[in-house]
């Protein structure tokens, strides 16, 4: 009799382990998806209006942009920002067009969410004619504050 | 970023919470799932006592909602929030304060009419996994 009861605790003890396991795994996961989107739309590496002007052809560029036009065959327009702090970005005098398709990776977003006006950071390679072709863009509208220099 | 990292990890948790406060109840008392899984057998506790893990996870879901509703109003991060999911999830708050003080009505184990209670505590619960999962589905 005592023998069952030990094995039964035993039991209840292993499936309640099994348990307190499988909920430390999924909290895990949700910190781990969670910090790797914040720090996906942190990534803004380049946002450096001479670390942009630098970008040879066919390097990869990265920087955040605040579209002031979106035209037609997903050309857009518009000024590099430079990053001041993490959510606090300063307008600057270089204009930047870049060019996505339907290759390009919308993230934290939908393709409705690129039009004038919205903060975006965009990933992609520099053209001859200094156009980004974007790998990804980023949609940072409402997570940060665009500020006059 | 660190406000969107705090306001998706609070979020997140507080859904995962919500799932276990609402599997507790039936792991913790004797019914075939509670036998099946062979914890029943460890049971030797009064049922409402058993039940201390379920109020304490409770309160901590309640807190941590709030957190989760708070970070972003204060970073101004809402503006591109869908804003019918924002309603969902602020109702869901207020039936979360509703279950706290339902489920603190049930700690009274002498309550009068304690069968209408639990029965408006799992009313509500349908209701909190209702509103969650369209908050979720336009917020998240």
């Amino acid at each position: 009799m005592k023998s069952d009861a030990k094995i039964a605790g035993r039991r209840a003890r292993t499936v309640w382990f099994v348990l307190i396991a499988l909920i430390a795994l999924l909290f895990t996961f949700v910190v781990w998806k969670s910090g790797s989107m914040a720090k996906t739309m942190s990534a803004a590496a380049a946002s450096d209006e001479q670390d942009f002007s630098r970008n040879a052809v066919g390097s990869s560029a990265k920087f955040v942009l605040e579209i002031a036009e979106s035209g037609s065959e997903g050309k857009l327009t518009g000024k590099l920002l430079q990053k001041k702090t993490e959510e606090i970005y300063m307008r600057t005098a270089t204009a930047v067009t870049v060019r996505s398709n339907s290759q390009t990776k919308i993230v934290m977003g939908k393709p409705a969410d690129v039009h004038a006006g919205a903060v975006v950071h965009v990933t992609g390679i520099v053209q001859k004619d200094q156009v980004i072709a974007a790998d990804q863009i980023v949609i940072l509208t409402g997570y940060v504050k665009v500020q006059s220099e | 970023m660190n406000s969107f990292f705090f306001t998706s990890v609070s979020g997140w948790i507080a859904l995962i919470l919500v799932g276990i406060e609402i599997a507790l109840p039936y792991l913790l008392q004797r019914n075939w799932l509670s036998v099946w899984l062979g914890i029943a057998q460890s049971f030797e506790s009064p049922f409402l006592r058993r039940m201390s893990i379920h109020y304490w996870l409770g309160y901590l879901v309640a807190g941590l909602s709030f957190v989760h509703a708070w970070l972003p109003m204060q970073a101004g991060h809402m503006r591109r929030a869908n804003m019918a999911g924002l309603w969902l999830a602020t109702a869901a708050l207020f039936l979360l304060g509703l279950q706290v003080a339902l489920g603190l009505a049930l700690r009274d184990s002498d309550l009068q009419g304690r069968h209408v209670v639990r029965g408006w505590h799992y009313w509500v619960m349908v209701g909190v996994v209702l509103l969650l999962t369209g908050h979720v589905w336009l917020n998240g």
